[in-house]
């Protein structure tokens, strides 16, 4: 009895388990019953004694353990089980034999029952742990079928490749995203061999895999329709005896992007590169222009003006290159407004003229009444580029490059793009042409010819007209040439207002004023300070930031104007500008750099607040801003 | 199992009289061991109902409610050659038999049963008798059995 009660309290401490007995000998029910009932009641015995019965009670209550009698007074034998198991799915089956009917038990406990007892075999003890296993195990079969069924599910729905080989890669077993990877179905996957599939370096792999029991590699894969791709591959030998684990995965795409990655990051730091040089040679074209305008001023010979006007113009025009390449590196955030196509294409001539190359010739037409479209500038000049660098592939012994910019109406059924007015701007080559089939794929991203092109250019140029609500096409023939027109829609017929442009017009520049000039670049500062003082002006120089404060500490006059660079060693121009507002509020502020605009923002000064020229600048164009800055307003 | 051993069972039948009668005269203190013979053990059935003495008069008394009529019908069956009847209940008297450790008990009625099953009822008469007499005897060491205040192993 004390075993008896141990044993119960055992079962108390775990679940109470209920119990169906299902039994139609009276006393073999009476029995069972009494030994059933422990002192911790750690089951709940319900008693029946005919399989409908049974059935019912099923069909309502869940049951952990069934004690089951085969030969009952409406079933009996091997059906008496076969009846019942399907609606006691997640109960544990304990069937009551016969000491004759011994195989028969045997047969159910194969088929899906936990365990058998013979009666008049057992006691109340055995009963009680029988039950208890018979739950358990119950309770592992059904926690081992689920992780079975977890397993299988993710097996299947991965979107990795996952395939199970033996020792010579034969595939024992894979699931669906592998046989996809391969170019076959399951079936067919299942039986064929790794080796047949991967391109070069398996074999070797394998067999270092083998030996190390796991790795990783890289290898392409030619697909059952010949199509490589390139696949991540995980492998794990003997997860079970002669069976091996390979997980695929298809990088092409993602290997695709790296490569572009890489080629953007590139970009990025010849951009950032363009514009530290960018910012040297302004300074350098500052210098030039600087003098070039003091020897253009302060000579009286008409042949040394015209010289020194000759140097202005050529610093000019270099300047006007270098801030096109800025343009071009630079990354900001841009704005769709109203433009005009033929100043935009005006504005980046020269560096398609520089892209093309010296063998090409380029052609500009544009219709006098051309209207204007809504577009970011930005965009549209990496279009133009775009197409031009793509001219100048298909012309490898120079042509020429022509672009016309027209207004243009679409009429219905009658056009290559959707009814409507447009300005239509065309890039016409005399380059090596498209056959058919590269032409319909031109715009496909990643799609090149060229060895080393990312298949980008044309589809960022697709992109972007689209994007600006345009259509593009392109027409090629082979060694004639190919012609991109771009459509965009026309939005305005009116022109807009031309900004001013300063320099030929003399303002006058004159002034008494003191001037703090501070910039670390020597000559620059030096024939700036010149100009200003024959301009009247009083000049405080410093070649550095920190001189600058010292400087104005020490003047006790007033400063009328600050002009400082930004870039200096020991205090930049933010520290300069900073300390001139809290001692000097009065003062205005210029500051004047060779970097492009984000690099000053960089530098935390905010050109709301301040006013900024670019270098390189003239002369005339500073002497304007200071009196702009120094007169009163209005 | 041959017919001859069941015949020598009589002698043994005066033997469980003269128990019978020392009950009747004792009253009281049954020694389990005395009652222990080759158609019955009453050790196995004491530890199989794990000494629960009111779980055993239970199945006693059960079992003295359904022999008699277990026993009619399968003389029933018999006398009407209804096969699977002599099958069936000779399985039931077996299976409550087994129970409770009556041997001899349990291999008369597994006799008939099998001679239901085969249908084949030639000596069957006497396997009854031998049933009957068995049964009998297997009701009388059970009631000596629960009539003890405090059973001695």
């Amino acid at each position: 009895m004390k075993e008896m009660a141990t044993l119960a309290m055992d079962g108390a401490q775990a679940k109470l388990l209920n119990v169906l007995l299902v039994e139609d000998n009276v006393i073999d029910a009476r029995l069972i019953s009494g030994l059933l009932k422990g002192p911790a009641d750690a089951l709940k015995c319900r008693h029946v004694n005919r399989l409908a019965e049974a059935l019912q009670l099923l069909r309502a209550i869940q049951f952990d353990v069934i004690l089951l009698d085969l030969n009952l007074e409406d079933s009996a034998g091997y059906e008496t089980f076969s009846r019942i198991l399907p609606q006691a799915a997640k109960a544990a089956i304990l069937v009551l034999s016969g000491s004759d009917d011994e195989d028969l038990a045997i047969r159910t406990v194969r088929e899906g029952a936990q365990d058998y007892l013979v009666k008049g075999s057992f006691d109340g003890r055995l009963l009680l742990r029988a039950i208890r296993y018979a739950f358990e195990r119950k309770q592992s079969e059904e926690a081992l079928r689920q992780s079975e069924a977890t397993v299988r599910a993710i097996f299947e729905n991965s979107l990795d490749g996952i395939v199970i080989t033996e020792d010579r890669g034969i595939c024992m077993e894979a699931n669906s995203a592998a046989a996809s990877l391969v170019g076959l179905s399951r079936e067919e996957f299942i039986g064929a061999s790794l080796f047949k599939f991967a391109v070069e370096g398996f074999e070797a792999e394998w067999r270092s895999f083998r030996e190390t029991g796991s790795g990783r590699a890289r290898f392409w894969i030619r697909r059952h329709d010949g199509v490589k791709r390139l696949a991540d591959c995980c492998f794990n030998a003997n997860i079970m005896p002669g069976r091996h684990l390979c997980v695929l995965r298809d990088i092409t795409e993602q290997q695709s992007l790296e490569e572009q990655l890489g080629q953007a990051r590139k970009m990025e730091a010849v951009g950032r590169l363009a514009g530290g040089v960018a910012h040297d040679f302004n300074n350098i074209l500052g210098i030039i222009g600087g003098y070039a305008e003091l020897l253009e001023l302060n000579s009286n010979d008409e042949g040394q003006r015209a010289k020194a006007e000759k140097i202005l113009g050529a610093t000019q025009k270099a300047a006007s290159l270098t801030k096109q390449l800025l343009a071009f590196g630079r990354k900001q955030v841009m704005l769709p407004k109203l433009l005009d196509l033929a100043a935009v294409v005006a504005e980046v001539n020269s560096m398609v003229t520089v892209l093309v190359g010296a063998e090409s010739q380029v052609i500009v037409r544009s219709q006098p009444d051309l209207g204007l479209v809504n577009a970011d500038q930005g965009q549209l000049e990496q279009v133009i580029l775009n197409l031009a660098a793509n001219a100048r592939d298909a012309m490898p012994n120079g042509g020429t490059l022509a672009m016309t910019m027209e207004n243009y109406v679409s009429r219905p059924n009658a056009s290559e793009v959707p009814p409507g007015e447009y300005v239509r701007f065309s890039v016409s080559d005399t380059g090596t042409g498209m056959d058919p089939e590269i032409e319909s794929r031109i715009f496909e991203p990643f799609f090149t010819t060229k060895k080393s092109g990312t298949g980008l250019g044309l589809a960022t140029v697709y992109g972007i007209v689209k994007q600006s609500g345009g259509h593009i096409t392109v027409h090629s023939e082979l060694d004639v040439g190919s012609t991109f027109n771009i459509y965009l829609p026309l939005i305005a017929n009116s022109k807009l207002t031309p900004p001013v442009v300063e320099g030929k017009k003399r303002v006058n520049v004159e002034g008494s004023e003191t001037i703090l000039l501070v910039d670390d670049e020597d000559d620059l500062r030096n024939a700036a300070g010149e100009y200003l003082e024959n301009c009247g002006y009083q000049v405080l120089k410093a070649c550095n930031g920190k001189e600058a404060i010292e400087i104005s500490d020490s003047f006790q006059g007033r400063i009328g104007l600050v002009i400082s660079d930004i870039v200096m060693p020991k205090v930049n121009g933010r520290g300069v500008v900073d300390h001139m507002r809290k001692t000097r509020p009065e003062a205005s502020i210029l500051v004047i750099s060779g970097y492009a605009d984000d690099a000053i923002i960089r530098h935390g000064i905010f050109l709301e607040t301040t006013c900024f020229l670019q270098k390189p600048f003239t002369f005339q164009m500073l002497g304007a801003k200071i009196r702009s800055l120094l007169d009163p307003q209005g | 199992m041959k017919e001859e051993m069941y015949c020598a069972l009589s002698a043994d039948q005066q033997t469980i009289q003269a128990r019978m009668d020392r009950q009747d005269k004792d009253g009281q203190g049954k020694v389990f061991q005395d009652l222990a013979s080759d158609g019955f053990d009453p050790a196995s059935l004491w530890e199989r109902v794990n000494r629960d003495m009111d779980l055993l008069r239970d199945l006693v008394e059960l079992f003295a409610q359904e022999y008699p009529g277990l026993l009619s019908s399968i003389r029933a069956a018999l006398e009407q050659g209804q096969f699977v009847d002599v099958q069936k209940l000779s399985h039931k008297m077996k299976g409550s038999a087994l129970q409770f450790s009556g041997r001899l008990v349990v291999v008369a009625a597994g006799t008939l049963e099998e001679m239901g099953r085969t249908e084949s009822l030639d000596g069957a008469d006497k396997v009854m008798a031998t049933l009957n007499f068995e049964v009998l005897r297997l009701m009388e060491a059970l009631k000596m059995m629960v009539g003890s205040e405090r059973p001695v192993m």
